[in-house]
């Protein structure tokens, strides 16, 4: 059974499904109508290592044409490097628009079916997801990326805290995307 | 002109109570209280408001700003009928939904939060009352101060005058704290807003607490009085004179502490010992004896400074104390004393024992420390323990263990299995820090020291017992000992001459706002960040505002001179001005200043009249509350305070962890319509401000979102242009573009900051911007002049 990565973090009845398998991760993506990636400053941790993190986002996002939104400055402007339109939004204040059934989304076509999300500290993530897991159950399905068990998401990766481990398998992903 | 109501039948006029809308029953709580009062200003309509009585001002807010939940989890386990599971749409045993669960939960946090800080208020009070008399008077900036309880005139309608009124105001606070409490039992309250009304009352309640309790010790123990140049004191680890006795004070009770500092006054010790604090006591210390209180650092320190081996014996009070001290005093062989009923640390009772006795007790190694309740005892037990206890103990400071080479084989035991990472808060890389500390390498382990929030987590994890605190102080060792800064001690209340002279400018925006900086030491990325932001500001002529650990956390930095903020900037109400008021309990000069500028500058009645002052205070005051390390139940209920006041607060990202956010929805136009008080026409504001309660995940976007709820719906063009050039220079330094919601803020052609008209008028027609009216602002019905058809 998934464990979270945080050993007090217990979720209750209702836990992510674990996704061990790229494969299976991508037809969930591919699945998906209309999703967004929410991406957290902590990513950058990421990127200092020598990990194109950003990059995997780009493609991932191009693949299933979803849109990106992030507050964290540097990631806004990677991303125009990257000739990206990313949206800017404080998470939270997204978390409270995602929730909302009648929102239009940030282009207009209606409420997202898919957040997935990717580059918050562990706690902060869990707490959005809870929200979204609860408020959110009826029009809203979430993906956690993180490279820990997320149990508040509809759908998470396994503790995989090796980073090189975790960014082979996105990879591995977008490769099953195609 | 002083009335004098006899005690017995109360004569009010029908008429009176009509105006007042207040019902009797909430009136007969505060008969005994106006036995002689002065008639200062009319009595407004909620004296002593029972727990209902500012519902409908609560529900205003929160129809704007609407509550989002994040559940730690999906359960209720608070009565027998449970564990009830309330995901989704489920409801428990006693028919309660997740909303109302969570809100419950904020409730409860809010009134231990104000129920502590009102037990706080009461002991002082009492042990201030026992030494100086119930008719020592409050004084709290002399010739400088005519409101001198603004919070207590606002929300009780008296003026207490001395040690002795203060009781009866307590008395109120205890009562609404036990009817809050009560609403959370199983099958009381059970809708989602009605709790958060009482949420919002808990926290005016526990302003009410936090007043009484500081002018309650300023006027009696003479701290500094809304002194803008309160002496600069020491602060850091590194200040410490370790070849002296030292005595550690950690909590937020200041009375044993000064009877530690008179002992040493009294017996001309002074110089031959010293007394460094923790925490919010630490303030109070200094703000007693700016000459012999010393400051360690904030909550945050606290294991790690006993991990130094420099206290011989540790003096706690109450509050954010670590409940297992006895362990970590006796890990280091210092004594520990508990000085408070709240906390007794399972210590013998020796208060009724003579003190010599105690000390020889405490010195033979028969007890572990003591329990003593007499403030006297405490100063003289302390002092005489250090004393003798500082010589033996001598080799076990700064650091236990002298050499290196311990980290190296410390390290080696490191099983890699990172269940430290797993209970850190910060997710630390501890095992990483490890691995390179077993070859020699202590730099990892060196760079945690910034970042760690001092919780011990990773330690009672560890399955290899490996004193991981210990090991980052060690490989920190240089660092530690350069912790050498000047901070400015608490300088109390805001003098009415300060809010004068700011008033005008801060209500008309010209001063583009008033930030606070508050709370504890809970931070994500270290203190730092705390810094980076006050300074900023600082730069950009806000008026800020510090008290508790973030006060202290802000002096703990130096800019390339060597300075700290508060040597390179004045502590004066005033704009591009550091103000650091003290102690947590201080932070009721804070929503106190915010509720002068209604009385003193705008004329306004105090007096009861909350509604009108919490009203004009939304609409008209730019003030926002950081409290970046946000952690315990009293910043909750301290921030709720600042809630029904309108001024909405700002958390780090652990500030998350309180579940629960107050947002607003500024796309919906209908959210952001006040009424004109001067015709009473329903008028689009923009969304000023746009939350109430709301946790940033980095320091960059919270620094836009102050600058950001600084904006109210009253600015004058010419402070919505000061207002805005931050928040666009603030949006474009960090995110490169003018923000997207930037038409939302400009009503008038004049709000355009000069400087970047023209492109910004381009950017409005872009957006297909319209002119908006410019209201005299209130969501009062009752406050329009004219009256609405
Ligand atoms: S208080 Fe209500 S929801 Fe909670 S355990 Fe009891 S019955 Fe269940
Ligand atoms: S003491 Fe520091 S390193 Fe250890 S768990 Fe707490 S924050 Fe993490
Ligand atoms: S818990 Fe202890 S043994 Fe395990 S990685 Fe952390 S320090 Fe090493």
């Amino acid at each position: 059974m998934a464990e979270s990565w945080q050993k007090a973090e217990v979720p209750g009845p209702i836990k992510a499904l674990l996704l061990n398998n790229p494969k299976v991760v991508a037809e969930y993506l591919k699945k998906a109508n209309h999703s967004v990636v929410i991406i957290g400053d902590k990513i950058l941790e990421i990127e200092k290592e020598g990990y194109k993190i950003l990059d995997l986002i780009k493609k991932l996002s191009n693949k299933i044409n979803a849109e990106i939104v992030t507050s964290s400055p540097k990631i806004i402007e990677e991303m125009r490097e990257k000739n990206i339109n990313a949206r800017i939004m404080p998470s939270i204040e997204f978390i409270d628009r995602l929730k909302d059934p009648n929102w239009n989304g940030f282009d207009g076509k209606g409420q997202y079916d898919l957040a997935i999300f990717i580059g918050f500290p562990y706690y902060y993530c869990w707490l959005m997801l809870s929200n979204l897991k609860h408020f959110a159950y009826n029009h809203l399905k979430t993906l956690s990326l993180e490279p820990y068990y997320q149990p508040h998401a509809t759908y998470s990766l396994q503790n995989n805290p090796l980073i090189e481990a975790w960014f082979k398998f996105l990879n591995n992903v977008i490769i099953e995307l195609k | 002109m002083v009335k004098l109501v006899e005690k017995g039948p109360l004569k009010l006029s029908a008429k009176l109570l009509e105006t007042s809308g207040f019902s009797l029953k909430d009136f007969e709580i505060a008969i005994g209280k106006l036995a002689i009062e002065e008639e200062w200003e009319p009595l407004g309509p909620t004296p002593f408001p029972s727990i209902a009585s500012l519902r409908d001002w609560d529900h205003i807010l929160l129809k704007r700003y609407k509550p989002l939940y994040m559940p730690f989890c999906d359960l209720c386990c608070l009565c027998t009928f449970g564990k009830c599971d309330l995901s989704r749409d489920k409801r428990g045993a006693c028919g309660l939904n997740m909303a109302g669960q969570q809100s419950r939960i904020v409730l409860i946090a809010c009134c231990i939060g104000a129920a502590t800080h009102t037990a706080h208020a009461r002991d002082l009070v009492e042990k201030l009352i026992e030494r100086y008399g119930r008719d020592h008077p409050i004084n709290i900036g002399g010739e400088y101060i005519y409101v001198e309880a603004p919070i207590t005139r606002l929300v009780c309608g008296i003026k207490p005058k001395t040690l002795g009124d203060l009781e009866d105001v307590l008395d109120y606070c205890e009562k609404q704290i036990a009817q809050l409490l009560s609403a959370t039992h199983t099958g009381q309250e059970g809708d989602n807003i009605d709790f958060e009304s009482k949420v919002f009352h808990a926290g005016m309640i526990d302003h009410v607490a936090l007043e009484i309790a500081d002018i309650a010790q300023i006027s009696a123990l003479n701290f500094p009085k809304a002194d803008p140049e309160a002496p600069l004191i020491d602060l850091g680890i590194g200040n410490i004179d370790i070849s002296k006795p030292v005595i550690m004070c950690v909590g937020h009770n200041v009375i044993p502490t000064t009877g530690i500092i008179d002992y040493i006054l009294d017996n001309n010790l002074d110089g031959k010992i010293e007394v460094v604090g923790l925490c919010c006591t630490a303030w109070d210390t200094s703000r007693y004896s700016p000459k012999i209180g010393k400051i360690v650092g904030p909550i945050s320190w606290q294991l790690r400074f006993i991990r130094t081996g420099i206290p011989d014996v540790i003096i706690v009070d109450e509050q954010c104390v670590r409940t297992n001290l006895i362990e970590e005093a006796r890990k280091i062989n210092a004594i520990l004393i508990a000085t408070s009923d709240k906390n007794c640390q399972g210590l013998p009772d020796l208060t009724k024992e003579d003190a010599n006795d105690v000390v020889n007790k405490l010195l033979n190694g028969g007890i572990p420390g003591a329990l003593i309740f007499d403030r006297e005892k405490v100063g003289e037990v302390a002092v005489k323990t250090a004393m003798a206890l500082a010589p033996k103990r001598f080799n076990l400071k700064i650091f236990p263990i002298k050499e290196k080479e311990w980290i190296v084989s410390q390290a080696k035991k490191c099983k890699q299995c990172r269940e430290c990472e797993r209970a850190c808060p910060n997710n630390l890389q501890i095992a990483f820090a490890m691995k390179f500390a077993s070859n020699g390498d202590f730099s990892k382990l060196s760079n945690l020291y910034d970042y760690c929030v001092g919780c011990g987590r990773c330690e009672s994890a560890c399955p290899e017992d490996l004193p991981i605190i210990t090991l980052m102080n060690k490989a920190s060792e240089e660092t530690i000992r350069e912790e050498k800064f000047k901070c400015r001690t608490g300088r109390g209340a805001i003098r009415d001459t300060e809010i004068r002279k700011v008033g005008r400018d801060i209500v008309l925006g010209t001063i583009p706002g008033v930030i606070a900086f508050v709370g504890c030491a809970n931070y994500a990325n270290g203190g730092r960040e705390v810094v980076e932001m006050v300074e900023e500001f600082l730069k950009r002529r806000y008026i800020v505002v510090a008290s508790g650990c973030s006060a202290m956390t802000i002096g703990m930095y130096k800019n390339s001179e060597g300075k700290t903020l508060y040597e390179e900037y004045p502590g004066d109400f005033d704009a591009g001005c550091l103000v650091n008021v003290g102690s947590c309990i201080s932070n009721s000069h804070i929503s106190g200043a915010a509720i002068k500028i209604a009385n003193i500058f705008a004329k306004r009645n105090l007096r009861a009249n909350y509604k009108e002052i919490a009203d004009y205070i939304l609409n008209r005051i730019g003030a926002v509350g950081v409290a970046w390390g946000a952690m315990s139940q009293k910043a909750a209920s301290i921030a709720s305070g600042f809630w029904r006041l309108g001024v909405p607060v700002i958390v780090g990202p652990h500030g998350s962890k309180y579940r629960r956010m107050l947002l607003g929805r500024k796309e919906n136009k209908e959210d952001w319509m006040v009424y004109d008080a001067r015709t009473g026409e329903k008028v689009y504001v923009g969304p000023v401000p746009e939350h109430l309660f709301y946790a940033a995940e980095t320091k960059e976007e919270a620094m836009v979102m102050i600058a950001k709820l600084c904006m109210r719906a009253n600015d004058t063009p010419q402070g919505r242009a000061i207002k805005l050039t931050h928040y666009v220079n603030l949006y474009r330094k960090f995110y490169g573009v003018l923000p997207e919601d930037l038409p939302m803020f400009v009503r008038v052609e004049a709000d355009i900051p000069i400087t970047m008209k023209d492109e910004i008028v381009s950017f409005l027609k872009e957006k297909g911007w319209e002119e908006k009216v410019i209201p005299d602002p209130t969501l009062l019905k009752e406050k329009v002049v004219k009256k609405i058809g």
